[in-house]
């Protein structure tokens, strides 16, 4: 079972469970892994939502998330990344970028 | 708007206009003079003091060019010291963990132990050791100071000058840089790109390319109608040092998640005036130093920090990029981008697509960088060709060169 949003994002509800990762290397393997209908599926249907969801967020203390908020915050990140794919790239891979394994990403202290 | 006379600092020694060896790149016998003359005695930015902020912090960084294990550490007096991180019984490196807090340091082998300020403090069955002095055998101090937050380490046992002095006219011009108030960071590392250091270095010292090999990722955000090949702003050199200016493409297309991001943003993706943009940081670019040349479209200044750190210093944040050299044909590559931390949810999401945008197009740089030392190695050619956009690269090429010849110790 799929955990939930928060209520007033529930249309967002079937993302959840495949976007909202919190790990920024998870983040970039979904996008890479995701054909290009599929991350425009996610992109189209989180846009109208995410001005309201960044504003929604904002409300609460950051750090602290509440479980539902946590995930709805993951998946602006997620947006973010699939933004990468669908607004810049047109592809969800770059034919002059080596394999993923090549390097690491280190988030010292941004979520703290 | 090409690079013109009037942009490029009066200071800026005559560098010349033709083609260079890639003897630099290729020759092992060159690489091991930049071992001794560049990295065995010139001072080498290897951190941050936010990295150990409390006294009994520290910090290991390897400098493999040198064979070298460095253990930086926080005093209990407040001073930060930095030592060979070897034993001083048999030569076992001390500290395995590459960060921490302790007050002491025990070798894993036989358990000598020093503590922060390197002194040797028990020696287990030390009457065994007949006529061992323990004050002689502390850990191997290493040069070590602090600039702004940066942290700095020279491996030759007495540098030739101080940290200040080496810095010169480039610790001036950042003097008033507020690195300590951009914080929170994230770190992109490839532990071998396989290619000499300075070749991939190279790739981050003009924008020439930006539109070409970058044309699927960054595509026009610097070259746009009035700058078509991302010509630099302006430049000037400090010693072996540099800094060049570079503008943004204000005509640049973005997408609306991309939109988004800057309108969220504290940083120096941001054109926003919203007011959401509580914590934009206003007074960077009427600081000291950066944008000399007072372009409205200032994007960002590219500084060297000799022989191996990049400081991109914009509004409200900067990256770090460091080369260190693992042989003369393999580096290790990590980039740090630096941000005020993020007060609210909508700000660390504006970070986002930012960070993904340059971890992907450095990622773009890693293959073409590859492709070419191996190019370099085949022998096909014995020069290569730089165009005044590109004289970063050439003064770099130039600097290196007089460290290897052994004209420029004081440089």
């Amino acid at each position: 079972m799929p955990e939930l949003l928060p209520a007033r994002f529930a249309a967002l509800d079937c993302f959840a469970l495949g976007w909202a990762l919190e790990d920024a290397d998870a983040r970039l393997r979904k996008r890479m892994q995701s054909s290009m209908a599929e991350l425009e599926a996610f992109y189209h249907a989180m846009l109208p939502h995410l001005e309201a969801a960044l504003l929604y967020l904002d409300e609460f203390e950051f750090g602290k998330l509440p479980t539902p908020e946590r995930l709805l915050h993951w998946l602006t990140l997620a947006v973010a990344e699939a933004a990468l794919s669908v607004e810049i790239y047109r592809s969800p891979t770059l034919p002059m970028a080596p394999d993923v394994s090549r390097f690491q990403i280190i988030h010292t202290n941004m979520d703290d | 708007m090409p690079l013109t006379a009037n942009d490029i600092a009066p200071n800026v020694p005559d560098l010349g206009n033709g083609p260079l060896s890639t003897e630099p790149y290729t020759s092992l016998d060159y690489y091991s003079r930049e071992r001794d003359n560049i990295f065995g005695k010139l001072w080498l930015n290897v951190g941050r003091l936010m990295e150990i902020p409390t006294p009994g912090s520290f910090v290991v960084k390897a400098v493999e060019i040198r064979n070298a294990s460095v253990l930086v550490t926080h005093g209990k007096d407040g001073v930060i010291r930095a030592f060979h991180n070897v034993c001083s019984h048999r030569a076992s490196k001390v500290e395995w963990r590459s960060q921490g807090s302790s007050s002491v340091f025990t070798c894993p082998y036989h358990a000598w132990t020093f503590d922060l300020e390197g002194k040797l403090r028990s020696v287990p069955n030390e009457a065994n050791f007949i006529g061992l002095n323990k004050a002689n055998c502390g850990l191997t101090p290493v040069a070590c100071e602090v600039w702004k937050d940066l942290i700095f380490i020279n491996l030759d046992p007495k540098p030739a000058q101080s940290l200040r002095e080496y810095l010169g006219g480039l610790a001036t011009y950042g003097d008033d840089y507020p690195f300590d108030e951009l914080d929170a960071c994230v770190s992109l590392v490839v532990p071998e790109v396989c290619c000499n250091w300075k070749i991939f270095m190279d790739a981050f010292q003009e924008l020439y390319h930006i539109n070409v090999l970058h044309r699927q990722t960054l595509k026009t955000t610097y070259g746009g109608r009035d700058n078509p090949h991302g010509d630099p702003l302006y430049f000037r050199t400090f010693g072996p040092h540099r800094s060049l200016s570079f503008g943004f493409n204000v005509e640049h297309p973005v997408g609306p998640v991309e939109q988004m991001s800057q309108r969220f943003a504290t940083d120096l993706t941001s054109s926003a005036t919203a007011e959401l943009n509580r914590t934009k940081v206003t007074e960077q670019q009427q600081r000291a130093g950066l944008n000399p040349s007072n372009a409205l479209n200032w994007a960002f200044d590219i500084n060297t920090i000799f022989p191996n750190t990049l400081w991109l210093a914009g509004h409200g944040a900067f990256n770090i990029h460091r080369f260190w050299p693992l042989t003369a044909h393999t580096t290790r590559y990590e980039a740090t981008i630096y941000n005020p931390r993020p007060k609210r949810a909508s700000e660390r999401f504006a970070r986002e697509l930012r960070f993904g945008l340059f971890r992907d197009t450095v990622v773009e740089d890693v293959l073409n960088t590859e492709l070419c030392q191996q190019a370099l190695l085949s022998g096909a050619k014995q020069q290569v060709y730089l165009q005044t956009g590109e004289i970063s690269i050439r003064h770099h090429l130039h600097a290196v060169d007089r460290y290897v010849r052994g004209d420029a110790v004081h440089a």
